[in-house]
């Protein structure tokens, strides 16, 4: 009985803690969506940008991972604009050469990083090495301090968009591009703006990704499978849908991973055994299929 | 001439011209081809539904991989013949398809996409997490090859009797390519056919105004579902003999994201929803990369020791998607009727 309170109390801190990174994760995703009607296929690429330059900065220039950070930042910031000036600005009118244009970008960035850093796995330095007990849990103190950034991030974001002008200028592009367009607010430069700002919160999302899991070409696909997941559940261009659907997401991945499957022991007795890690990512597309069976349009979506 | 007899035409060509080079074609280029056959018939299945009915698959390689697993462990496990094992696959890549169908009709444009982007990603991670069974992404070998021996002696026999003596690598390769020619005719002739059929007018309406298909009073789902079936079929009959044909269940031959997206490259660079130019298209995409690794052998005499080009073995792929770019900006209705437009502008 004692066990099943301590696995309890394991998939809830954990869960806690993960699902704030994967709000991080789909938050410029959705944010790209819910203004510009644009689904960015590359957005997990542009983690995996952030990953490999930090991981850069670590390994080649000897920098710390802070300065690593702010660099990882600075490099998305500018691929979103350039992406978006570059092609997206050019495809937007048909969904499905977006689609298609986006997707064969995050294989190209793929493909760069697998010539110029091979496909071996590399680990980041985390920001603090050491763990933490949180009553009977360990949690790696690295995490615990994503968690607390990818806060941070979330609610200046919020704090951004709610309380500033510009902040009201993307909400009413984001509402209706013509009627913005006819008060007089440039929309180009409202997308250029949303499109860095998805570059920062990729690139800060990336660095606590690859220091969580691992870094490796094909890195991009989970943050896109998860970020795709909870802005489907949470409607797509929702806020708070994608808060609360990153934290269902990342609680049932989480009760996936160590929840206690029942296995017939050596012996004859029933024992518990955990799924395993493999299962991560399955949850979610679980989720996501039958969610899409019962509501096209997302638990919070609206209508189009 | 009508558009039909037109692609007949261009479909008869077609088969005859790689039939005839598959007589003095070098063995590499044998594989190559043989690869090349069966990447045609995944990009026709692919248009049937994608390109005629404008719902963009990005997870066709699911269907490869439903009907390749079924066929391949069927055969593994169960030691069921190959008679067996390609209907099989097949039926289960229609089941798939159907069962996909159903939530890809309530969802619209860059939904669908997406969903069909997520199937295979999910099917890779339960081939995985059930490697025991599956090889998981070493895959597993000995599946009974496509060509067995008593087909093979057979042959022989028959060419024995015809004065030609064929050493018996060179023979299997034939067997294997004149098979896959022949399956690549059979559906292209099937294709072409629905695509230019009445079915096939109102598949592309509904590409082109739902709405207006749905008016006319024709039931626009059962369509869809039919388009969906047929797809898979023709993609899951391409993985069934794949199978076969690599004697291996191998993970990355079926459930490689990149044949997926290859797929929507070699139609949109014959034109999608034409058929015939997704086989051609399916062609030139993997002769394309055998071409490139071929150059990446040549030395250049520049300088003193020769320029090798051993860098386009390592950039193919992203050359590949590059090029796509390119076609998504400026060529987006296929480069064959874009071709055909510039040259009749004079």
């Amino acid at each position: 009985m004692d066990q099943i309170f301590v696995i309890a109390e394991r998939i809830i801190i954990y869960s806690v803690l993960i699902s704030a990174l994967y709000a991080l994760v789909a938050l410029g995703f959705t944010m790209i969506f819910g203004v510009g009607r644009v689904l960015n296929l590359a957005h997990g690429a542009f983690l995996m940008v952030g990953a490999y330059t930090a991981w850069f900065v670590q390994q080649y220039l000897h920098g710390d991972l802070y300065s690593a950070f702010v660099l990882a930042v600075v490099i998305c910031t500018l691929l979103g604009v350039v992406f978006y000036h570059g092609l997206v600005r050019h495809v937007q009118r048909s969904p499905i050469v977006t689609l298609i244009a986006t997707l064969a970008c995050a294989l190209i960035i793929e493909e760069l990083i697998k010539i110029f850093f091979t496909t071996n796995t590399q680990l980041l330095a985390p920001f603090v090495s050491g763990s933490v007990e949180i009553h009977k849990t360990t949690v790696i103190t690295n995490r615990i301090i994503a968690f607390g950034a990818s806060w941070v991030a979330i609610l200046l974001f919020w704090l951004f968009v709610h309380r500033t002008r510009w902040g009201k200028v993307i909400l009413a592009t984001a509402q209706d591009q013509e009627g913005a367009a006819l008060v007089g607010i440039d929309v180009k430069r409202v997308y250029t703006l949303t499109w860095a700002i998805s570059g920062a919160l990729a690139g800060m999302a990336g660095v606590f990704f690859a220091s969580w899991v691992k870094i490796d070409p094909f890195m991009w696909r989970d943050p896109l499978i998860i970020s795709f997941a909870i802005v489907v559940v949470g409607g797509l261009g929702s806020l708070k849908g994608s808060i609360v659907a990153a934290y269902l997401i990342g609680f049932l991945e989480v009760l996936m991973t160590y929840s206690p499957s029942l296995r017939v022991c050596p012996g004859g007795f029933r024992c518990f055994e955990f799924l395993g890690s493999s299962w991560v990512g399955v949850s979610s597309l679980l989720v996501l299929i039958a969610i899409l069976f019962l509501r096209p349009k997302g638990l919070f979506g609206r209508a189009e | 001439m009508s558009v039909r007899a037109l692609k007949f035409t261009l479909l008869g060509l077609t088969v005859l011209v790689v039939g005839g080079v598959g007589l003095w074609l070098p063995s590499k280029w044998m594989t190559t081809l043989i690869y090349a056959q069966l990447f045609a018939i995944y990009a026709m299945g692919w248009d049937i539904l994608s390109g005629t009915t404008g719902q963009i698959s990005f997870g066709h390689i699911f269907f490869v991989a439903v009907s390749g697993y079924t066929a391949g462990l069927l055969n593994l496990y169960l030691k069921w013949p190959i008679w067996a094992t390609v209907p099989v696959g097949v039926v289960m890549a229609v089941v798939a398809g159907l069962l996909f169908s159903v939530p890809a009709l309530r969802l619209r444009g860059p939904y669908f996409s997406l969903v069909t982007l997520i199937l295979p990603l999910a099917a890779a991670r339960l081939v995985i997490i059930l490697a025991d069974w599956t090889g998981g992404e070493l895959g597993k070998f000995g599946v009974t090859p496509l060509c067995q021996d008593s087909l093979l002696d057979g042959l022989s026999r028959v060419l024995g009797g015809l004065g030609i003596a064929v050493e018996p690598f060179r023979l299997y390769q034939f067997c294997n390519y004149y098979i896959f020619l022949l399956v690549m005719a059979l559906v292209g002739v099937g294709l072409i056919w629905l695509g230019t059929s009445r079915i096939g007018k109102i598949l592309e309406t509904i590409r082109e105004n739902e709405e207006v298909v749905e008016a006319s009073g024709i039931n626009v789902a059962k369509y869809k579902i039919f388009a969906f079936a047929i797809s898979a079929s023709v993609v899951g009959l391409g993985g069934a003999f794949s199978v076969h044909v690599n004697e291996s269940v191998f993970f990355n031959s079926l459930l490689s994201l990149t044949a997926s997206i290859e797929m929507i490259v070699a139609s949109v660079v014959g034109g999608m929803g034409t058929i015939i130019g997704a086989l051609w298209g399916g062609l030139l995409v993997r002769g394309g990369e055998q071409v490139l690794k071929e150059l990446a052998q040549v030395k250049l005499p520049i300088g003193a020791e020769g320029f090798a080009l051993a860098f386009l073995e390592r950039w193919a792929t992203f050359i590949f998607f590059a090029l796509l770019l390119v076609l998504l900006f400026f060529a987006r209705q296929g480069v064959l009727p874009f071709l055909i437009r510039r040259l009749r502008r004079g």
